[in-house]
């Protein structure tokens, strides 16, 4: 028999872990290569993976909604074994019954939302669930002696399945006397999803484990870099023209739309080539200058945020650049992003622009030092030559880390940008 | 004569005699295979037992020169010397105490011993071979626990006299003038502290760019310090091109150097490999990794084929002693039908018996970085704490690295002579998934040495106490 190990693949480098949300096959079922295995969900993508080989799907060792750090087995395919064959496993994950002592005292909390004390769990595992608000005694624990340890915390809040809205709204109490009263209503109004806290009609649904990422992503960030964000407005009406010209002609020697992003992504490479610093993280008491410009657009989805990476941006083309958007956005809405997509960074790009927004001030995708911003295309009267003309202008942002940038580069930065779209030279077609 | 036994341990070190008395002690019937004369394997006898035993006699020689700064006055004990032969006999002695006791527990244990060169002859089948002979034994379950040797090179030949592995250095009736040390790993730079402390003139030879590679940087750095005091030189990124022996010398030439070196003796410690040569792995088709250890299945300790497993040295987990027990109970719990929670190896100690000791468990604070984690550290050193002081070992720190999310402990490193026994408290602490709240809330008793844990959790939180 040969068998094969199926890893949580690595999805982006500061990912440690990701969220099992759904097996395609079940144990015993023949898979084909490359046919869709599973689906993860990260704080950077949720994304379908194909499995490595095709066998049976002989070991399963992460249930839908567990959190499994990167690498860890979570499937065992065994490319000789008959359909239907499972391996016999002893050291399945204990779905085992827990030893009756256990099983008493774990029942008996369950009883009651404030006992979680009485149910077995790491200090750990406690703080995790005290700060998160998870009920312990509806956690099933994996560790020694059915004890509830830090994965098993994480497994729940992934699925939000033990999150208890009674248990939330008591901790809110401490903070507020009045949500006293609110949380015994709430419990009075059936304790589920809707209910009324401090007075205002609420109802209650747990975040997805992306949103929950993203928070916490976006606080990471904020508490790590000071963040500064400085303005420019750009006058566009050149770059409008030269799409407006060659629209038509692009879109059909190239197949694929010509959109504004390829002419803001090509300014940023070159802004980026005057002021390096934009293009590093920093390391204890060091700056990592980065070789390689892989510029991250932020793609927004129905479900959340995305940000795939367009790999060595510097060295593409304008049409190449433009292609591998493209191609990415594309990916990224029918949740076909491979781990590598995703990866690998240097600066990020968001465009709010789309929606209306003006001005933004975006937060620093870590461990980059700077995001730029775009802002909506709005046709204005401005004054050129003393005279007063209707121009397209844009504001576009630069927010920062101040630790490692300063005002000045980052006025150099936002000036570069504006020069190159202003006096667009670039071929496009 | 064939018997049959539920559990065949072939190996007697750690991990094979450990194993061996616990699936005795669940009812199985157990035979234990040794090829050497004595049991308990490297550890007991060419390993951590006499190199501790070397090394105290190395602190002692340190103590006796320092007592009259004590106030103790030892009527001639003004120039303490070195008496190489009895520091050889008592290391004999408690080697040999302690091989006996394990004889004596495998009796207590009715675990059979069959002496001789165990192999894998098919699924439950090992042979003996003793004198030539071969004995079939029929069994349920293979242990595979062979342990490993030292690590040769191709371009150096070992003669066990000048030039010497860990092995063979035992047999050294007296204190060579100059040494080298091949490789400033953990056993390397055992050796290098205590000869040094002896009266050798040791120079270590390290490739990596620090000696213990898989030490936190700043821990290695300061062994590095104490070495240079006990005479040993400490060269890094430096690679060793030939060594060859000649008369009563060995020439060792280093890459980017012309001229030899010459040192009366050359200890070669460059890693341990495992013994999987002839032991029947590839009759019934038992796969190695790529680095020629045993792939096993870390949740089961079970090789590729059912009914095989495989713990200790022999299998790419780190290559200690305790882990190799640890993971011999483990494996016998599994083949005796009960669950177990995965060994995490974030909670498995590390230990270099050096003066000062080091000890870690968990992350180093390099490893932190390049996997991008946000981490917090903090180094809380000995000279601050009353009774290192008054036992004269303030030498080091402690650093404690933790997650500042939720206080998780993710890595500690300690410098200092206790640390192999300080270090325990967080081998327990982690694998009870304590928070660093936890470590700075237990009450330590004072004075000790072991205030610094606590005091040290504190720093990490960001209000030191005693600093
Ligand atoms: C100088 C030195 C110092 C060390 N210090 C420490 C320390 O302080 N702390 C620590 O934790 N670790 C230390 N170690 C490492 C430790 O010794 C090993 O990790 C440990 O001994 C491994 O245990 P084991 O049972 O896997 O194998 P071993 O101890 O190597 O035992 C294997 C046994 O199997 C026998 N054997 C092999 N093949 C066969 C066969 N085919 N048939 C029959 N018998 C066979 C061997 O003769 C041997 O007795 C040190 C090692 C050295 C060399």
């Amino acid at each position: 028999m040969a068998t094969q190990n199926v890893l949580m693949p690595q999805m982006g480098e500061s990912i440690q872990e990701g969220t099992l949300t759904r097996w395609h096959k079940k144990l015993g079922d023949k898979v084909q290569r490359e046919e869709i295995l599973f689906e993860i969900s990260t704080d950077k993508v949720d994304t379908e993976i194909p499995s490595p080989v095709s066998g049976v799907l002989v070991q399963i060792f992460a249930k839908e909604g567990e959190t499994v750090s990167v690498n860890t087995v979570v499937a065992v395919i065994d490319d000789a074994a008959a359909p239907g064959s499972v391996a016999q496993a002893p050291a399945e994950k204990p779905a085992a019954p827990a030893p009756a002592s256990v099983s008493a005292e774990v029942a008996s909390a369950s009883s009651s939302s404030d006992s979680s004390s009485r149910v077995l769990a790491s200090p750990l595992a406690r703080k995790m669930a005290e700060e998160h608000s998870v009920d312990l005694s509806k956690v099933q624990g994996s560790g020694e002696g059915n004890k509830i340890v830090k994965n098993d915390v994480l497994a729940a809040l992934e699925t939000g399945k033990s999150v208890s809205p009674l248990v939330a709204s008591a901790a809110a109490a401490v903070v507020s006397p009045a949500a006293k009263s609110s949380s015994e209503h709430m419990k009075a109004t059936g304790g589920g999803a809707e209910g009324i806290v401090d007075g205002v009609r609420v109802s209650r649904v747990p975040m997805t484990g992306m949103r929950k990422k993203i928070a916490d992503h976006m606080v990471m960030s904020k508490r790590t870099s000071p963040h500064v964000t400085s303005v420019i407005e750009i006058d566009l009406q050149k770059i409008v023209d030269v799409r407006a010209k060659f629209k038509d002609k692009f879109e059909a020697v190239h197949g694929f739309k010509l959109t504004f992003m390829p002419f803001f992504l090509h300014a940023v490479i070159e802004a980026i080539k005057a002021v390096p610093v934009v293009n590093a993280s920093i390391d204890g008491d060091a700056i990592l200058y980065k070789k390689d410009i892989n510029l991250g657009c932020a793609v927004a989805l129905d479900w959340g945020l995305i940000v795939p990476v367009i790999k060595n941006s510097s060295e593409r083309s304008f049409v190449g650049l433009g292609r591998e958007l493209n191609n990415l956005a594309e990916k990224a809405r029918n949740k076909k992003l491979a781990p590598e997509d995703v990866r690998g960074g240097t600066f990020s790009i968001s465009n709010y622009g789309g929606f209306g927004t003006v001005i933004g001030q975006p937060i620093i995708n870590q461990p980059q030092v700077a995001i730029f911003g775009i802002g909506a295309m709005q046709k204005k009267p401005v004054v050129i030559n003393d005279a007063i003309a209707i121009r397209t202008m844009c504001y576009c942002v630069l927010s920062f880390d101040h630790r490692v940038i300063d005002g000045s580069d980052s006025g150099k930065f936002l000036s570069t940008v504006k020069s190159v779209l202003e006096n667009w030279n670039v071929p496009v077609v | 004569m064939s018997t049959n036994f539920d559990l065949i341990v072939i190996g007697s070190g750690p991990a094979g005699y450990e194993g061996a008395i616990y699936a005795s002690q669940l009812g199985m019937k157990v035979a234990l295979i040794e090829k050497d004369p004595t049991l308990g394997g490297t550890c007991l006898n060419v390993g951590c037992i006499p190199a501790k035993s070397m090394l105290q006699s190395a602190l002692m020689l340190d103590k006796a020169k320092k007592f009259a700064s004590y106030g103790v006055k030892i009527a001639g004990s003004d120039n303490p010397e070195l008496d190489f032969p009895q520091v050889n006999k008592r290391r004999d002695e408690i080697v040999k105490t302690m091989t006996n006791g394990v004889s004596f527990l495998m009796k207590k244990n009715k675990v059979e011993i069959i002496r001789g060169f165990g192999s894998i002859s098919g699924k439950g089948q090992v042979d003996v071979t003793s004198d030539g002979k071969k004995t079939t034994y029929t069994c349920k379950n293979i242990l595979v626990a062979t342990g490993s040797r030292a690590r040769h090179l191709p371009h150096i030949k070992v003669d066990g006299k000048s030039i010497v592995t860990s092995e063979e250095i035992w047999a050294w009736d007296k204190v060579p003038e100059t040494m080298a040390v091949l490789g400033g790993g953990v056993i390397g730079c055992e050796f290098a502290s205590a000869y040094g402390r002896y009266g050798s003139k040791v120079t270590i030879i390290e490739m990596a760019d620090q000696i213990c590679p898989t030490e936190d940087h700043e821990t290695a750095a300061e062994l590095t310090k104490a070495l240079k005091k006990q005479n040993c030189e400490v060269l890094t990124s430096v690679k060793t091109k030939s060594v060859t022996a000649k008369g009563n010398k060995v020439e060792v030439v280093l890459e980017g150097e012309n001229s030899p070196r010459v040192f009366e003796k050359v200890l070669l410690s460059v890693g341990r490999a495992p013994n999987v040569e002839n032991i029947g792995l590839e009759k019934v088709g038992i796969k190695l990794n790529d680095r020629g250890f045993i792939d096993v299945d870390l949740k089961t300790y079970q090789t590729n084929i059912p009914g095989i497993y495989a713990v200790g040295d022999v299998i790419p987990t780190p290559q200690l002693a305790h882990t190799g027990s640890s993971e011999a109970l483990y494996a016998v719990d599994i083949i005796a039908g009960k669950k177990r929670h995965p060994i995490n190896y974030l909670t498995n100690p590390a230990a270099i018996y050096t003066y000062p000791e080091i000890a870690s468990i968990g992350y180093t604070e390099n490893q932190l970085k390049k996997a991008g984690r946000n981490y917090k550290s903090a180094k809380f050193p000995f000279t601050a704490i009353a009774k290192a002081r008054i036992d004269d070992i303030a030498d080091g720190f402690v650093k404690i690295l933790i997650d500042p999310k939720y206080g998780e402990v993710l890595g500690v490193h300690i410098v200092n002579t206790k640390a192999s026994e300080m270090i325990a408290e967080f081998a327990l602490g982690n694998n009870l998934e304590m928070t660093i709240e936890d470590l700075a809330h237990t009450i330590h008793p004072h004075p000790t040495v072991s205030e610094i844990i606590k005091e040290a959790a504190h720093a990490v939180m960001g209000h030191p106490i005693n600093m």
